[in-house]
């Protein structure tokens, strides 16, 4: 009893220990010129916080779980009970006293509000709590329904973290700036569309098994428990996901970010789903119909069709609800967001392309070495995997491809984009390190053959693969290249177009810059530059500088190596920034700027 | 349109899954299955003593090879297949263990139990599952 007592009233001096340093450092006047340490004390005050929350939660829902399981046979041990009272006693005064000074600061200075440190423990608090509180109410209500164990400590949990996600929802609302915590709700977004597919998923397998009559014989022992344990985690992480998508990140800014995570974790990871998912349940079910099954059983062989088909079919829905979303943005133009898509699309149609026609080479290098290979069970089932990958690719690749090729066709913008071009660029980089990769090996097993005295059929045969990823890499760079040499063939024969703007930094006085524009016909501002002596280059190099450049909008500086134009563009700003220079002087078409 | 596909699937599969609930059988007394079941039921009690009756004398398992094996809260199991010839019998059974988390992680395993009639009662022979190894320990 007394070493209790002596315990609490050390953790009391610690706890109050704390808060009078972080109440002291809030107090005190940041000098000026030293932001730094005012970051380093955000973050080491927030980083606290997120643990003391931490421990503090796990303390809590301990003890509360110790306090609900007490006289059952599922008490908790004295070694977790020691661990939640400590967690208890030690974390939960500290977080009030964190909890505290934070709330004065914020009072009292409303920039700690906007702070990112501030910003970052919400954001981590929040999902931290969501995805253990989904987990143990997930636990909880299956329990309830009595599909599985109801766990009493899955009860405490569920409470504790609960609220504490609660606490911090209501935290969140609070932020006057909701720009910052689009991540979390993008995160949140994520959480909730993934073990909410992953629930109806299960939910879908459970029935088509029904369906197929595929569920098994008569139930000795035990409920179909798992297939309705699916639909609680399809209902509960659904709620999640309208709470974050529907009333958050899709009413939020449509920047990059968001913009990432609709074309990669929801168009593309839905179609790589949908397409593995498809080619399997193809597969499977050629295998069957005209191959060489492994077993003529037909209940094992298709044991996993289900499960199959419902991947297949929530990997599509991801697609097709995604793809929609996309649409709704509605550009007139083709924006780089959309080539993006397509290209990474098509990359992914492409690479089934690859996996199927590798394998096809492969066969056919063994049907040549050795006939008897031809007819056989397991070179039907080779083939009938390739073909379906062709199958299920080709149209892919062919759909998203050809829509970039249209593109091309019709203008120069998508010769241009950095998205065409790399997506060019990285197929070629992956080809020749493919071809490269598998020259290596197939030289080294060959020669390593012949030295063993093997037939030639055999030798050949031993570098099938190789042979294979050789020639699918060789096809797939010739085309590209051939592609990549295309654009820029149509690149060349883009006409320049004449200057229209062009800005000469520290290079012409206003006489000089007035006859430029004259000669040019364009807008043109001069701009002195503090850092170098003023210079009147002469109006002929001026002019010829800017044609050399050709582009419609140019700066024009002087450097080490005589004049540089540089090509620019004055449109790539957003809303905001284009607002923030409109105060710059107003250009003077063809007439002197400010003198120099 | 997409919610509203998702809606049907849902119902559908509720639906489906609602009228298809398979509760656990009662299996007709004295017959190979219904001494596997009540053998199963009994080691998922816990109750070893009741477990080991259901075992033929010439089993190498006692009940404290029952009260050491390990088996999981969360199970089913199915009947496969019952195949009686004579005196002897053999029964074929699915077990699909594992929890329905959020991520279900669930396990399935077929096994057979062979039985032999005694005494006009079926019991289990050798060491059936979830035991493998009786005496061997000992």
């Amino acid at each position: 009893m007394i070493g209790g007592v002596v315990l609490l009233l050390v953790v009391a001096a610690i706890a109050g220990g704390i808060v009078a340093v972080v109440r002291r450092a809030s107090h005190a006047e940041h000098p000026a010129g030293s932001p730094e340490g005012h970051v380093v004390r955000q973050l080491f005050q927030y980083l606290l916080l997120l643990v003391l929350l931490i421990v503090s939660a796990v303390g809590a829902a301990g003890l509360l779980g110790a306090l609900l399981t007490r006289g059952t046979t599922f008490a908790a041990s004295d070694t977790a009970i020691a661990r939640s009272v400590a967690f208890t006693l030690v974390g939960l005064p500290l977080l009030f006293g964190l909890g505290w000074m934070t709330r004065r600061l914020h009072a009292q200075d409303p920039a700690e509000g906007r702070s990112i440190p501030w910003v970052a423990y919400l954001s981590f608090a929040s999902l931290i709590s969501l995805t253990v509180a989904l987990n143990a109410l997930q636990a909880t209500v299956a329990g309830v329904l009595g599909l599985r164990r109801l766990d009493r400590m899955d009860v405490a949990s569920a409470l504790v973290w609960c609220g504490a996600w609660a606490l911090h929802w209501w935290l969140c609302r609070r932020q006057a700036d909701q720009g910052p915590l689009q991540p979390l709700q993008l995160a949140g977004s994520l959480l909730g569309l993934t073990f909410g597919l992953v629930g109806l998923g299960t939910v879908l397998s459970g029935t088509l098994e029904r369906w197929f009559g595929l569920a098994g014989g008569s139930v000795l022992v035990g409920h179909d428990d798992v297939t309705l344990s699916g639909a609680v985690t399809f209902v509960l992480a659904g709620a999640v996901w309208v709470r974050y998508w529907l009333f958050a990140a899709l009413r939020s800014t449509r920047g990059v970010l968001w913009h990432l995570y609709v074309l990669l974790l929801g168009v593309a990871a839905g179609l790589i789903v949908t397409l593995t998912a498809a080619s399997i349940a193809a597969a499977r079910l050629l295998v069957w119909l005209v191959g060489d099954p492994w077993t003529s059983d037909a209940h094992r062989y298709f044991g996993p069709m289900p499960a199959t088909l419902a991947a297949a079919t929530v990997g599509l829905l991801t697609l097709a609800y995604h793809q929609a979303v996309l649409r709704s943005v509605g550009h007139e133009e083709r924006t780089e967001i959309e080539r993006l898509r397509d290209y990474l699309l098509s990359a992914v149609g492409l690479g089934a392309v690859c996996a199927g026609s590798t394998i096809i080479v492969v066969a056919l290098v063994e049907a040549a070495v050795d006939p008897s290979l031809v007819g056989g069970g397991d070179a039907t089932n080779i083939l009938i995997v390739a073909i379906t990958l062709l199958v299920v690719g080709g149209p892919v690749w062919q759909l998203f491809w050809r829509r970039g090729q249209r593109a091309a066709a019709a203008g120069p913008e998508e010769l241009g984009s950095l998205t065409r071009r790399l997506y060019l660029f990285l197929l070629l980089g992956l080809t020749s390190v493919a071809t490269v990769g598998a020259l290596l090996a197939g030289a080294w097993v060959l020669v390593d053959r012949i030295l063993q005295d093997q037939s030639t059929a055999a030798s050949i045969r031993s570098i099938r693969y190789p042979i294979g990823i050789l020639a699918t890499a060789a096809a797939v760079a010739a085309y590209h290249w051939a592609v990549y040499g295309a654009d820029r063939g149509r690149r060349a024969k883009v006409p320049h177009r004449p200057p229209s703007f062009v800005l000469l930094l520290g290079v012409a006085d206003a006489a000089t810059a007035l006859a430029v524009g004259r000669r040019l016909g364009a807008t043109v501002w001069a701009w002195t530059r503090y850092d170098v002596p003023p210079e009147a280059w002469p109006e002929d190099q001026l002019v010829a500088a800017v044609q050399a450049c050709g582009a419609p909008e140019t700066v024009v500086l002087a450097d080490t190596g005589g004049l540089h134009a540089v090509p620019v563009s004055r449109h790539a700003w957003n809303a905001s920034e284009i607002h923030a220079v409109s105060t710059t002087p107003s250009p003077v078409s063809g007439a002197a700027p400010p003198a120099m | 349109m997409l919610a509203v596909a998702v809606a049907v699937i849902a119902v559908a599969a509720l639906v489906t899954l609602v009228l298809t609930w398979r509760h656990p059988v009662h299996v007709t007394p004295g017959t190979p299955e219904a001494a596997v079941q009540k053998y199963i039921d009994a080691v998922l009690d816990h109750d070893s003593e009741a477990a080991v009756r259901m075992l033929a004398p010439d089993s190498p398992c006692d009940v404290e090879d029952v009260d050491r094996a390990y088996v999981g809260d969360d199970l089913q199991v199915s009947l496969r297949d019952v195949v009686v010839l004579a005196t002897t019998a053999r029964v074929e059974v699915v077990i699909t263990s594992g929890s329905g988390g959020l991520i279900p992680d669930q396990s399935t395993e077929r096994q057979t139990f062979r039985l032999v009639r005694n005494g006009g009662q079926w019991r289990i022979t050798g060491a059936p599952w979830p035991l493998f190894e009786c005496g061997d320990l000992k």
